[in-house]
């Protein structure tokens, strides 16, 4: 069967932003989440799978049906902005029925997104959380085949954006209408992806599932924007056992072997998490142990955000709140950091 | 008291030390307000100087009532023409750029800079008997400019069709244009979302504009008096009873000219304007 969304070498042009060589492919019930800085062309290519922009090269299909000469509206994509573009010369419910003229559709769309007690309401009046629930009700009105979402949660506060994490989630299992969602925030990246691309100058850089990409980032980019905290510059010195030794100033780390060889300059990448800190008793020595200079600590809540360096290198560590490492652990002092082999990531330094 | 009542009880606050921004507001005040009050003033001096015995008295005559009908309608069909024209103009230069969009923008506001004799002579020379519009026109349609109706309309709507333009402009520009993308994801073609997002959220530009070019079209001398002397639009009417008969009976019809004019100007701009929760969100 064909995919649900498939594009083959897509291409355009605009001042300022070219997308090359776009290739996508998604299946019914999916998420893909496309991740990149803002000026990646991360909205550009979602308005040109919708049809607000006409391609230069390459294809965009629908369920196995070519729409790449296909006017926006006989697209039967879903559309959801920033912002999310509510007719504000119209109420809830007239904003819902605008896509769809079945009245027992727009009633069951109002109760499931649970915006009936607001149906009379202009846009004006309405939360952030509130107009985004109109917003997918009014893109769902029209049975949409694929639902595009441009960063629909920067205008959101905390809560309404776990609220709209969980809507799209429960969307994705009762209807499976896939979805593309365009982010820049790498949190929101994980907990909403079934796949995960990253995109940089317009291009898609990288593309797997989330943990694949987080974990195993293919560049040096896409390491530093999936939050590899930890990027040290070094060179291959030997491979062992599947292991490489990776010379990082006065630093050796092991890290699973990749495709550099020995000489190789790579950056050894580790995201904060994986980078734990030793109580004081502990014994020293060990693969990738060594001493680093406790910078700053910050709590970010459930855990606290320790900034090291170790000789010049700078690395980030993210400790569990109650971690008995942190205890009596001040900013100046030297600490005993531990990674351990498997959470250090090679990518190649060019 | 709860801490939700001493902050209700506390005075507004306004900025820090506001004594210099309000000395700088005093000194803006006092050139906005010698401005308003020339406005103004000339306007009370004419209502001063007239009865409305006088204005009724003049209000009854004939000729006054031609006059003041055939600038009605003549403002009203010129204020439909270039709106006709001149908004689907305004919409195409809202939406995207296109090659030589600046030389459009400067020849829509050329009737601005031009003097209205010379706009009235440049007419003739085109709309005249002997000219390229005004010699086809007229073997085509009969259609004839010299001293007609359709020479009062061609004269106001050169001199007005700028404000209808560029008002118009203002409103489409103002619309986001991502609610008329979404729109088009809903199913709806270019011409749908012209009908149900656009106009609802320009109407109010667009009565202004059309307010606008009319109460311009109504107030035209210069640009009228040379293709059309007669039949004389209500200006043109005045001016002639100031000539034959001196203030007293030109101030009687400019009264009762003010009077419909700035009724109807204002009464448009009433429903042009007001706040609009409908067009404020989603901005």
């Amino acid at each position: 069967m064909s995919p649900a969304l498939q594009v083959d070498g897509l291409g355009l042009r605009l001042e300022g932003i070219a997308l090359a060589g776009i290739d996508l492919r998604i299946e019914r019930g999916e998420c893909l989440v496309i991740l990149g800085p803002n000026g990646a062309g991360k909205s550009v290519l979602l308005e040109a799978i919708a049809g607000f922009r006409r391609i230069a090269s390459g294809r965009v299909a629908l369920a196995g049906r070519d729409i790449t000469a296909l006017a926006p509206e006989r697209r039967r994509i879903g559309f959801m902005f920033q912002d999310f573009a509510l007719f504000p010369h119209l109420s809830v419910v007239e904003n819902v029925r605008f896509g769809s003229a079945a009245e027992a559709r727009v009633e069951e769309l109002l109760r499931r997104f649970g915006i009936a007690a607001l149906r009379d309401r202009l846009p004006y009046f309405l939360s952030g959380g509130e107009k985004q629930r109109v917003a997918l009700a009014r893109a769902f009105a029209t049975d949409p085949a694929l639902l595009l979402l441009d960063e629909p949660s920067s205008a959101l506060d905390a809560r309404a954006r776990d609220q709209l994490h969980d809507d799209l989630r429960d969307l994705l299992a009762d209807t499976g209408v896939p979805m593309i969602y365009v982010t820049h925030d790498r949190v929101e990246a994980l907990t909403l992806a079934d796949r995960l691309a990253v995109m940089h100058r317009g291009q898609l850089l990288q593309q797997g599932r989330p943990d694949e990409v987080f974990q195993q980032p293919a560049s040096a980019f896409v390491a530093e924007f999936v939050g590899m905290e930890m990027m040290l510059r070094g060179r291959v010195i030997s491979l062992e056992g599947g292991l490489a030794l990776v010379e990082c100033g006065r630093l050796a780390l092991r890290a699973p072997a990749g495709r550099e060889g020995p000489g190789a300059e790579v950056f050894a990448c580790a995201r904060p998490e994986n980078v734990r800190l030793l109580a004081p008793a502990a014994a020293n020595g060990g693969a990738n142990r060594f001493a680093a200079r406790v910078e700053a600590l910050l709590d970010h809540g459930p855990y606290v955000r320790v900034r090291l360096r170790a000789g010049e290198q700078p690395l980030v560590a993210f400790v569990p709140k109650h971690d008995p490492a942190l205890d009596g652990l001040n900013a100046g002092e030297l600490a005993q950091v531990a990674i351990a082999p498997g959470h250090v990531h090679l990518v190649a330094a060019c | 008291m709860s801490a939700a009542a001493e902050a209700s009880a506390l005075p507004r606050s306004g900025p820090v030390s506001p004594g210099r921004a309000r000395l700088m507001f005093l000194v803006f005040w006092c050139c906005g307000g010698l401005l308003l009050v020339s406005i103004v003033a000339p306007l009370i001096a004419l209502a001063a100087l007239e009865s409305p015995a006088n204005m009724i008295r003049v209000a009854a005559m004939q000729e006054v009532r031609a006059a003041v009908a055939l600038s009605l309608g003549a403002a009203g069909l010129t204020a439909l023409i270039a709106a006709a024209l001149g908004f689907p103009l305004a919409y195409v230069m809202a939406h995207g750029s296109f090659p030589g969009k600046r030389v459009v923008e400067a020849v829509i506001d050329i009737p601005l800079a031009v003097p209205h004799t010379v706009a009235g002579i440049a007419l003739l020379a085109i709309y005249g008997r002997r000219g390229v519009f005004g010699e086809a026109l007229e073997s085509a349609f009969g259609l004839r400019f010299w001293g007609t109706l359709a020479g009062i309309v061609v004269a106001m709507l050169f001199v007005s069709a700028p404000f209808a333009v560029n008002a118009a402009r203002i409103g489409f520009e103002a619309i986001d244009p991502r609610l008329e993308k979404v729109a088009r994801t809903l199913g709806a073609g270019p011409w749908k979302v012209l009908v149900r997002v656009t106009l609802p959220l320009a109407w109010r530009s667009l009565l202004t504009g059309v307010t606008l070019t009319f109460a311009r079209a109504i107030s035209e001398v210069g640009a009228v008096i040379i293709l059309a002397y007669y039949p004389m639009t209500a200006p043109i009417k005045i001016y002639e009873l100031f000539l034959r008969f001196g203030l007293r009976e030109a101030a009687g019809m400019a009264l009762l000219v003010l009077v419909i004019a700035l009724g109807l100007f204002i009464g448009l701009r009433y429903l042009a304007t007001g706040r609009n929760l409908r067009s404020e969100a989603g901005r």
